[in-house]
């Protein structure tokens, strides 16, 4: 057994004796210790202490690092799970788009209607492909961040659910109907145009699936700066975002200036001018565009107070439809 | 006079072929050893007291003590028996003082601190057995004789010096590095060894204890780790550079080619080893860190080593003793006087000293004028007549060094001789009175000669100067004679200086006390003293010249006189106006 780490095997047994004794500090007084063994004690357990603490540290410090390193990889693979079901083109969905509603929130070039369009069935069969859609006051439309702001705005709302679910007859009682549906939850909207997405969806969520979020994922050094990103992550509408990157139509609906001097209804709306647009993206193709009018003037003081803007949109859709379709009254 | 005897008693062996035995030594605590490096003694020995000295060594190595170590170690050691009293002879003789200027080693530039009170007390107990002597004086012989061994002696005392200054912190400087203050203890101890394994082999007398002691310590586990353990301070690996140079000759980077620890070594164990030990001792409660590794290492090599430290303790002493006789003797040549190791021969045999010469004078600046001194048997009384200033008091304090020198076996003052080794001496030169003393002078010297009878061995050297000049000639002359006739009973080697000028040549005349013989003091052509010695007794001790010398003529003090009653006049003058 080796008394002390000090002596080596080379050295002679004399030698060896003389260290241990050097070492045990008993070469002054024999039998008494020139070295406390409290001091020692002492040390020892300090050193001890140290040790299991440093041990602890590491220990935590391992795991940490090991749960950190697990929440990455869970979040690059649901990452790249995500973006894997999307093309490059897809990716750029909102480019494209704002592309087309840049170009569409300048000056008006006139109504114009795709001739396929206007056969018999040929638009509802369009407006049944996945669609993207977006309104906003034109002025939005001139730059990306009016853009995303108008989306954010956007919902499924009356146009939509009359354009593709338009109501029996343009009376009143009937649009302000289908106003209130669009309203009260949006239930059937989802149920009549579940392929029509809202473009804030694109905007928001496909950051995420992009190379960029990727490396502020792999870049991330503190668990705190992982939850961070995970919790943004997991906020993200990643469904919606990649339902509107598969869009394949843009719909669109730009609300030019009211007549100011004309008095608002109590919801904002006033009588102005709505374009009107829908895009093939999938062949860069303008399919239709319109610039209607609409005025709530005409309606009644108890639907005009809270409906104003959902019986214009229906209307508005009503004419879209009319428009295409060559539908009068109660087409649908 | 100062009258104290260095008694000894002795066999039926005549005076000079010894064995003498010691009738007052103090106990001797000698450990006889023969692995031990004693150069004073044929039959070695261990003479200072090992437990304290190696003690003292270890808290001087541990911490470094504030001087004094070796001093006190050499003041407690003891002594060969001897029948030499100092007290008899040492203060007539400014022994301490005698030591002091005398034994001045002088190496090139360097001049050591000698340790003065151990040599003197070496030269005032000289050794009682003659085997002693012997051994010293072959000693002497062969440094004289083989200038190689002197060199080494000297160099070998230097280390010495050095490894006492590092012990004894002689600079008195804070150490900042203790480990590195031992390691420079450990490496001076092992160039000690080196040398002294090494560099006397060819020594024939006692020198040659130096080499077996040397190669007996370097053959054994202790050296080997001493040296095992410098090698690891100085080498525990090595580097192999590649050195690039720029254009101009500055050093623009290195390359490091190899690496190579000293693996052979047994002090030498691996990095994670080396950071373990130290835990290890920080967990014993030592610091953390490589010095306290070092320390716990130097400490096991020096424990090891510290019996023979003990020994070079003493061999300090013991070389002073020779190195510092060989520095009177290159004084004495400086001066153009010889110095010899005499012939040791019987108290029978003729007195024979040629040049001898008085070192107190040589020590005192003052070139003596040597002198040849023979008799028919040195067992003798000599009666020394002569002119005051004659040189013969000069006489005596030689002739006392000369026996005191002879008999530790160093060299005499003078160019060849021969001299009988005597059991005890007493020297009595300087007449002081004392405030306490019950007699006047008269009396006092009766008790100093009832004291020196009471203790007198047969055969022992006495040097009396003016014996019984404190009282009238005619009643001193009788004690004289009384005193005379008693020493002659006990074949002293005596020498007696009087200015009883009469009485001695009555002495010489009536040849009543036998081996009584006479010198005098030689005077030249314009009767002035010579400093030579010559036999017969003066017939005037020249008192009037030294009176005239001195200015005690009665011309001189009438002037004085005149001189005195005139000033004595004017200040009466002066007084009354």
């Amino acid at each position: 057994m080796i008394a002390t780490l000090l002596v080596t095997d080379k050295m002679s047994p004399e030698l060896r004796a003389r260290i241990v004794q050097s070492v045990r500090g008993r070469r002054g007084a024999p039998g008494r210790s020139r070295v406390p063994f409290g001091k020692g004690l002492l040390r020892a357990t300090l050193l001890v202490t140290v040790v299991a603490l440093v041990v602890a540290v590491i220990v935590a410090r391992r795991r940490a690092n090991a749960e950190l390193e697990a929440e990455r990889a869970s979040m690059l693979a649901k990452i790249r799970r995500e973006a894997s079901t999307l093309t490059a083109d897809e990716k750029r969905i909102a480019s494209r788009v704002e592309e087309w509603l840049v170009r569409s929130s300048g000056a008006y070039a006139g109504d114009s209607v795709l001739p396929e369009l206007r056969v018999a069935g040929a638009f509802v069969k369009t407006l049944s492909r996945p669609t993207v859609y977006v309104r906003g006051p034109v002025s939005s439309f001139a730059a990306p961040a009016g853009v995303a702001e108008s989306a954010n705005g956007s919902f499924g709302d009356a146009f939509v659910l009359c354009l593709l679910d338009p109501p029996g007859t343009r009376s009143e009682k009937a649009l302000l109907g289908r106003a209130r549906s669009a309203l009260g939850g949006g239930e059937r909207v989802e149920r009549v145009a579940p392929h029509v997405t809202r473009l804030h969806h694109a905007l928001r969520g496909l950051p995420f699936l992009t190379s960029a979020f990727e490396q502020r994922v792999e870049r991330a050094e503190k668990p705190r700066e992982l939850a961070v990103l995970r919790r943004e992550l997991d906020r993200a509408p990643l469904e919606g975002a990649k339902a509107a990157a598969k869009a394949e139509l843009l719909l669109f609906a730009m609300d030019e200036p009211g007549d100011r001097s004309q008095p608002a209804e109590l919801d904002g709306e006033r009588p102005h001018h709505v374009r009107v647009g829908l895009v093939d993206l999938t062949t860069r193709r303008l399919l239709v565009t319109l610039r209607r009018r609409v005025d709530p003037s005409g309606l009644t003081a108890a639907a005009r107070a809270e409906y104003a803007s959902g019986i214009d949109s229906c209307g508005l859709a009503l004419d879209v439809r009319a428009e295409v379709m060559g539908e009068g009254e109660g087409a649908g | 006079m100062v009258l104290v005897v260095a008694r000894l008693a002795y066999g039926r062996s005549p005076p000079g072929t010894f064995p003498l035995y010691p009738l007052s030594a103090a106990p001797m605590a000698t450990e006889l050893r023969e692995d031990i490096p004693d150069l004073l003694h044929p039959r070695a020995g261990r003479r200072i007291d090992l437990e304290r000295t190696r003690l003292t060594l270890t808290l001087a190595f541990a911490g470094g003590v504030s001087g004094g170590l070796f001093a006190e170690a050499l003041e407690r050691a003891t002594l060969e028996p001897s029948s030499f009293e100092p007290a008899g002879f040492a203060s007539d003789l400014y022994l301490e003082r005698f030591v002091s200027q005398a034994f001045r080693v002088r190496i090139g530039h360097v001049e050591p601190n000698v340790t003065t009170s151990y040599l003197a007390r070496l030269l005032a107990r000289p050794p009682a057995d003659p085997a002693v002597v012997h051994h010293r004086r072959a000693v002497l012989a062969e440094l004289v004789s083989t200038p190689a061994l002197r060199h080494e002696l000297e160099h070998l005392y230097l280390d010495l010096c050095r490894l006492r200054g590092l012990l004894e912190n002689a600079s008195g400087a804070r150490n900042w590095d203790a480990t590195r203050r031992q390691l420079d203890i450990l490496t001076a101890l092992k160039e000690i060894l080196d040398r002294m394994g090494s560099g006397f082999t060819a020594a024939r007398s006692g020198l040659g204890r130096l080499a077996a002691f040397g190669g007996r310590v370097r053959a054994g586990e202790s050296y080997r780790s001493l040296s095992d353990l410098l090698r690891y301070d100085a080498r525990l690996a090595t580097l192999s550079l590649k050195v690039g140079v720029g254009a101009d000759g500055r050093i623009r980077g290195f390359e490091i080619l190899a690496v190579s620890e000293d693996r052979e070594n047994p002090f030498v164990s691996g990095p994670l080893r080396r950071w373990l030990a130290k835990i290890e001792l920080f967990l014993r409660g030592y610091r953390f860190g490589d010095a306290e590794v070092m320390a716990r290492l130097v400490d096991a090599v020096w424990s090891g080593l510290e019996d023979e430290v003990v020994a070079l303790v003493e061999l300090v002493g013991q070389l002073e003793f020779y190195l510092g006789a060989l520095a009177l003797r290159d004084q004495a040549n400086e001066a153009g006087l010889s110095m010899c190791l005499p012939e040791l021969v019987t108290p029978d045999e003729p007195r024979a000293l040629q040049g001898l010469f008085n070192p107190l004078l040589l020590l005192s600046g003052i070139k003596p004028v040597p002198c040849d001194l023979t008799s028919a048997r040195l067992a003798s009384i000599m009666l020394v007549t002569g002119p005051n200033s004659g040189g013969k008091t000069r006489l005596l304090q030689a002739v006392a060094l000369t026996q005191l020198l002879a008999q530790s076996g160093l060299f005499v003052p003078a160019r060849a001789g021969s001299v009988a080794l005597a059991p005890g001496l007493v020297v009595s030169l300087i007449q002081e009175n004392k405030i306490d003393q019950a007699e006047g002078r008269l009396g006092m010297e009766l008790l100093r000669i009832r004291s020196l009878f009471e203790r007198l061995p047969p055969g022992a050297m006495v040097l009396l100067d003016e014996l019984c000049s404190g009282t009238n000639p005619s009643e001193g002359e009788e004690i004289f004679e009384l005193v005379l006739s008693m020493l002659a009973r006990l074949r002293p080697q005596a020498f007696i200086t009087t200015h009883f000028l009469a009485f001695a040549a009555r002495l010489g005349r009536e040849k009543k006390i036998p081996d009584l013989a006479f010198l005098q003091v030689e005077l030249d052509a314009d009767r002035r003293a010579t400093y030579q010695f010559v036999p017969g007794v003066a017939a005037t001790s020249l008192a009037g010249q030294a009176a005239e010398r001195l200015g005690v003529t009665g011309e001189q003090l009438l002037a004085l006189i005149e001189h005195n009653l005139k000033n004595g006049r004017a200040a009466s003058g002066r007084g009354q106006a």
